[in-house]
């Protein structure tokens, strides 16, 4: 039976083309835009989830990396040091800055101050030159460079201070802005008033509860707020989640809901294009039930022919969208993937099951005599 | 032998004022190997006729034995078997499907009666070949000609080894000459292969293929001979 399905529908070439590709930019549509929202939010929480460290310490009231602003003396971290279990504490700068590029760009970025003794806070994904920018240097993000014309050895002005492109990094780009790193005391005193902190990265001794120092820092230190990595790695996704996510999540629902429609009327239509050729099956012996099975094979091809088409017009779209826009940053994670390739399989059961009746009704003796 | 016996069979299309009674108690028995016409005007019921035997339409009053059945009361589920298995249909324009080689339109019958598709292509391509379309079978049919087509269509007909073969104006679409070449084919296949055969045509030049020619008017069989 399949056989007979999968022969009669591949033999047409440009049906099946025409068929298979409306079903393939469906699923593109469909992706992109789940593409769009996983990447949102994934991005929201590389930088805390790449940090290195086991607590984020910020300023009390202060949730997230993104949306708050923390400030905090620099000698809180001997004190944090000396609190059981912790083995090192690290003093980081994260915040937004004007950087001057060249006599006319100043894009904004999020400048990160590491700490240079343990890597702490730096980038984590290098796609030239060096990981950790060592004294006057700076790794920018490879969106910001390219927009701006940024290579290695390229000169970047923040403060009034200069600094040299040393490295550029991927996965920091964050929506419009993008991080840039240097060492932590190259700008403490330059964006921050001198001896402060926005956060201390704490990281645990081997065996410590985490759970018992990030309660005993919260509870010495009234003016700060511990958070595990994984809370302030949540945190900032909420608050992303909060701002942009239901604008990202209504216009997927959409897209999916048109989506999908579209492949269940590509399938729809092709399998009523195929009445007469049913209405012969019919007359010569094949049952209902035979049918069906032989329209839903059809379907089913159609459908992951599409699915398969649809994930090289994806891949095809999202490089063409990183050339062309290369903030918006798409992830495909394979759980989308295997949902969306369900729901047009899912959909083309529907789709097929709606004109079975119609089918079941057709008339094996309508394909004796013409006129 | 007789292979199919219909008695009494009528066929009444709507009720009161607007009955029309298209077939009205036709008896009629095939034997293995027979040929025949049925010649009428328009409107003379011959197609239904043809439909009735077939089991692609119910009688509305008498019984049409085939292989033990009786195709009046068989349920519906069941008929799409009894007409892969016992009957061979040829149609007037063919009806090959477009997307499927000639080879291929053959498998179908078989490979709907579970036939697997190896022994089903290799008898496709048997029955194509002595239909003289050895050389044709990856032609698409939009590639065929008329003869070739309707020769295509017979060797689909006798793919499952039917008992009875129904055709509907077999010649309506050829030319004379290939019109009596399809006939004589589907003559020398049928007798081949046992089978019984019933045409319906207006054709008069085929009427010499013919062991039995039946002429109806008024949905009634009026002449035998």
């Amino acid at each position: 039976m399949v056989s007979i399905a999968a022969r009669n529908l591949l033999h047409d070439r440009t049906r099946v083309a025409v068929s298979a590709g409306g079903v393939g930019f469906s699923i593109m549509l469909v992706l992109i835009l789940a593409g769009t929202y996983d990447g949102f939010y994934r991005q929201a929480g590389l930088f805390t989830e790449n940090s290195g460290a086991d607590l984020f310490v910020g300023q009390a009231g202060v949730i997230d990396t993104l949306h708050s602003f923390s400030i905090l003396p620099l000698n809180l971290a001997d004190d944090l040091a000396r609190v059981p279990g912790v083995e090192r504490v690290c003093a980081i700068i994260s915040r937004t800055v004007e950087l001057h590029v060249g006599d006319s760009d100043h894009p904004k970025a999020i400048l990160v101050g590491y700490n240079e003794s343990h890597g702490t806070a730096g980038p984590w994904k290098i796609l030239e030159g060096d990981r950790l920018p060592g004294p006057g240097e700076i790794v920018v993000d490879q969106i910001m460079a390219r927009k701006n014309g940024l290579s290695l050895g390229s000169d970047v002005l923040i403060g009034g201070k200069e600094f040299r492109v040393a490295g550029i990094s991927a996965e920091t780009n964050m929506f419009i802005m993008q991080y840039a790193f240097v060492r932590y005391a190259e700008i403490e005193g330059l964006v921050l008033p001198p001896a402060a902190a926005t956060y201390f990265l704490v990281k645990l001794s081997p065996g410590a509860d985490i759970a018992r120092v990030q309660a005993d820092i919260n509870e010495r230190f009234p003016g700060v707020q511990a958070f595990t990595l994984d809370e302030i790695t949540a945190n900032n996704r909420n608050v992303i989640s909060g701002l942009f996510l239901p604008i990202l999540l209504t216009l997927y629902l959409i897209g999916f809901v048109i989506g999908i429609t579209v492949i269940g009327l590509t399938v729809y239509t092709a399998t009523m294009e195929r009445q007469k050729e049913y209405g012969v099956l019919k007359a010569i012996g094949s049952g209902n039930g035979t049918l069906a099975r032989i329209v839903l094979a059809q379907s089913l091809l159609l459908a992951v022919l599409g699915f398969v088409a649809g994930l090289a017009i994806t891949a095809a779209t999202a490089s063409l969208i990183g050339f062309a826009v290369p903030e918006m940053y798409l992830y495909f994670t394979p759980y989308q993937i295997a949902f969306v390739f369900a729901a047009a399989i899912g959909m083309s059961v529907v789709a097929t099951a709606l004109p079975l009746g119609r089918l079941a009704r057709i008339d094996p003796a309508s394909n004796f005599r013409r006129g | 032998m007789d292979v199919l016996r219909a008695e009494g069979v009528d066929k009444v299309y709507g009720e009161g004022d607007a009955e029309v009674r298209a077939v009205d108690g036709v008896s009629i028995t095939l034997a293995t190997g027979e040929v025949t016409l049925v010649m009428g005007p328009s409107g003379s019921g011959k197609t239904t006729l043809l439909f009735l035997l077939g089991g692609l339409l119910r009688p509305t009053a008498g019984h049409v034995w085939v292989d033990g059945h009786d195709l009046a009361a068989l349920p519906e589920r069941k008929l799409p078997g009894v007409r892969l298995r016992t009957f061979g249909f040829v149609f007037q324009d063919f009806n090959l499907l477009a997307n499927l080689t000639a080879q291929e339109n053959v498998q179908v019958p078989l490979e709907l009666a579970g036939v697997p598709v190896a022994k089903a292509e290799a008898r496709a391509a048997t029955l194509l070949a002595r239909l003289g379309l050895g050389n044709r079978l990856d032609f698409l049919p939009e590639k065929l000609s008329g003869g070739e087509k309707q020769r295509t269509s017979i060797a689909r007909a006798l793919a499952n080894r039917p008992r009875v073969i129904l055709a509907d104006e077999p010649t309506a679409n050829l030319d004379s000459k290939l019109g009596k070449e399809v006939v004589g084919l589907l003559k020398g296949s049928a007798r081949e292969a046992k089978a019984a055969v019933v045409m319906v045509s207006h054709d008069s030049r085929i009427v010499d293929a013919a062991d039995r020619l039946l002429l109806m008017e008024d949905g009634r069989l009026v002449a035998m001979e």
